[in-house]
């Protein structure tokens, strides 16, 4: 059984995420902000972890910039969560360490198959 | 009754009638509490089955048929509330169930609700569903009496992701009720590739403002296609300030085809804002043509474009950076000014140093 980190300051795409990866038979747990999610990373060291960009506390790149650092999650994969207007962002989040990302508002089926992709790699 | 008593009579009268009211709020209130905690236990019924729904790779809401009419107006409130966060099948189903249920009818006519609250919320919603359909019901928002009620049109308009909204996002930049441009342009940025065309078109649009617009949200683009329309705004265009935005736009295009009327913006007798967007433009096409032309631009007897030069060269990377380290040694004209780059540039890194030292430090 997979587990999944889904952090996101936006509930229902929290909650429609959690069902998504649910629905595939993941273990989810769920963070509301930056700050929140990277303690919970380096607490749990799930599988997976699905990170909004923009947060409060700590935006989605820099916790995949601590995460990257420390050597304890350095490698747990990194989906990225960005809005269509901050594609420009996905430069940076890949040079941050993440290994793919998804547009919101999101497809729950190219959610799966991002998530199968990455935890296939 | 002597006057005491009247007192009296009156006092106990108020009392009374402050304590009626005083009931009559208790009362009022703990409905209002009572009748929003069943909402939100029926809201937390139905959520899970429609997210389950909505996130299944073959959605069906069919089973809302057996819904009673009061869970179906839960269930109309949280599929609006759910529509601007999925795409794909999960939203055609969501949208589906709202035209067939009616909902998206009701919501067209609320944008000619007498209150201003209810037209804007309309019209916010229809922008979260994207149905081309409802688009002209937001289109006339855009001429609304309520300055609010505009705003948020256009915000909504940029959703539909349909070459018609441009047009009419455009057309609410001027006249008496116009949209501010920041909104606009937000808005054309929301629409997509789908709005090049269009844009296209706008460069011939008699404002001078909307051609403005048309051409910066062209480079933001990077609309290619229409480097040579974008040249011709450079040379031709009667306004100023669509020439610099032009300078700007084709900078961003990184188009070499840019360079040469970029250059001929800085050898002629332009005026400074326009040879400093140029010479900037030129620094972001980057190419050797493009460091040569820097170089002379930096002998400008404006001070203001020589530094923008400079500004230019610096940005062009290592190339630029070794140029202007090289020239500041020299014995030449624009040495001084690249001795001026190169001490500030020390100065900016020597205080980054001291800053990281002082970081680490503590």
């Amino acid at each position: 059984m997979v587990n999944v980190l889904v952090v996101d300051d936006d509930p229902d795409i929290r909650e429609l995420v959690a069902f998504k990866l649910t629905q595939m038979g993941h273990t989810v747990t769920t963070e509301n902000d930056g700050e929140g999610g990277l303690a919970a990373a380096i607490q749990e060291k799930p599988d997976l972890i699905l990170l909004d960009v923009m947060m409060p506390k700590l935006t989605g790149i820099e916790v995949c910039q601590r995460l990257r650092d420390d050597p304890k999650t350095s490698g747990v994969p990194v989906i990225l969560i960005t809005a269509k207007a901050q594609e420009v962002d996905v430069e940076r989040g890949f040079a941050a360490g993440a290994d793919d990302y998804i547009v919101k508002p999101f497809s729950p089926r190219e959610l799966a198959s991002r998530v199968e992709a990455v935890l296939g790699r | 009754m002597t006057a005491g008593g009247i007192l009296v009579a009156a006092l106990l009268t108020m009392a009374v009638i402050l304590l009626g009211l005083t009931f009559a709020a208790m009362v009022r209130r703990t409905s209002r509490d009572l009748l929003a905690s069943l909402r939100n236990k029926r809201e937390a019924r139905i959520r899970p089955m429609l997210l389950s729904v909505v996130t299944d790779d073959e959605p069906d809401l069919s089973f809302l048929r057996t819904f009673s009419k009061k869970d179906l107006r839960i269930v109309e409130s949280l599929i609006w509330g759910l529509l601007s966060k999925v795409r794909g099948s999960s939203k055609q189903v969501l949208v589906k169930w709202l035209v067939e249920s009616g909902a998206i009818g009701r919501v067209c006519e609320q944008t000619k609700s007498r209150s201003r609250v209810k037209r804007a919320r309309s019209v916010e919603l229809l922008g979260s569903s994207g149905i081309a359909e409802t688009a002209s019901f937001v289109a006339d928002c855009l001429h609304d009496s309520d300055k609010e009620v505009r705003s948020v049109a256009a915000r909504a308009l940029g959703k539909f992701s349909e070459k018609e909204a441009v047009v009419h996002l455009l057309s609410a930049l001027t006249g008496p009720k116009a949209i501010p441009r920041s909104i606009i342009s937000m808005s054309l940025l929301h629409v997509g590739p789908q709005a090049i065309e269009p844009l296209m078109d706008g460069l011939l649009n008699r404002s001078a403002l909307v051609r403005s617009v048309c051409v910066d949200m062209l480079g933001i683009y990077g609309a290619v296609k229409a480097t040579d329309r974008l040249i011709g705004c450079l040379q031709l265009d009667p306004s100023m300030k669509v020439r610099v935005s032009a300078a700007g736009a084709l900078g961003r295009l990184g188009s070499p085809k840019g360079v040469e009327p970029l250059v001929r913006c800085i050898t002629v007798n332009a005026p400074r804002k326009l040879r400093v967007a140029a010479v900037a433009s030129i620094g972001q096409i980057g190419g050797k043509q493009a460091i040569s032309w820097l170089n002379s631009a930096m002998l400008d007897v404006d001070s203001v474009v020589s530094a923008a030069a400079v500004e230019a060269l610096s940005k062009m990377g290592d190339e630029g950076c070794i140029i202007l380290t090289e020239l500041s040694t020299m014995d030449l004209p624009q040495s001084l000014i690249a001795n001026q780059w190169l001490s500030r540039r020390e100065i900016n890194l020597s205080s980054r140093k001291r800053s990281s030292r002082e970081m680490a430090g503590a």
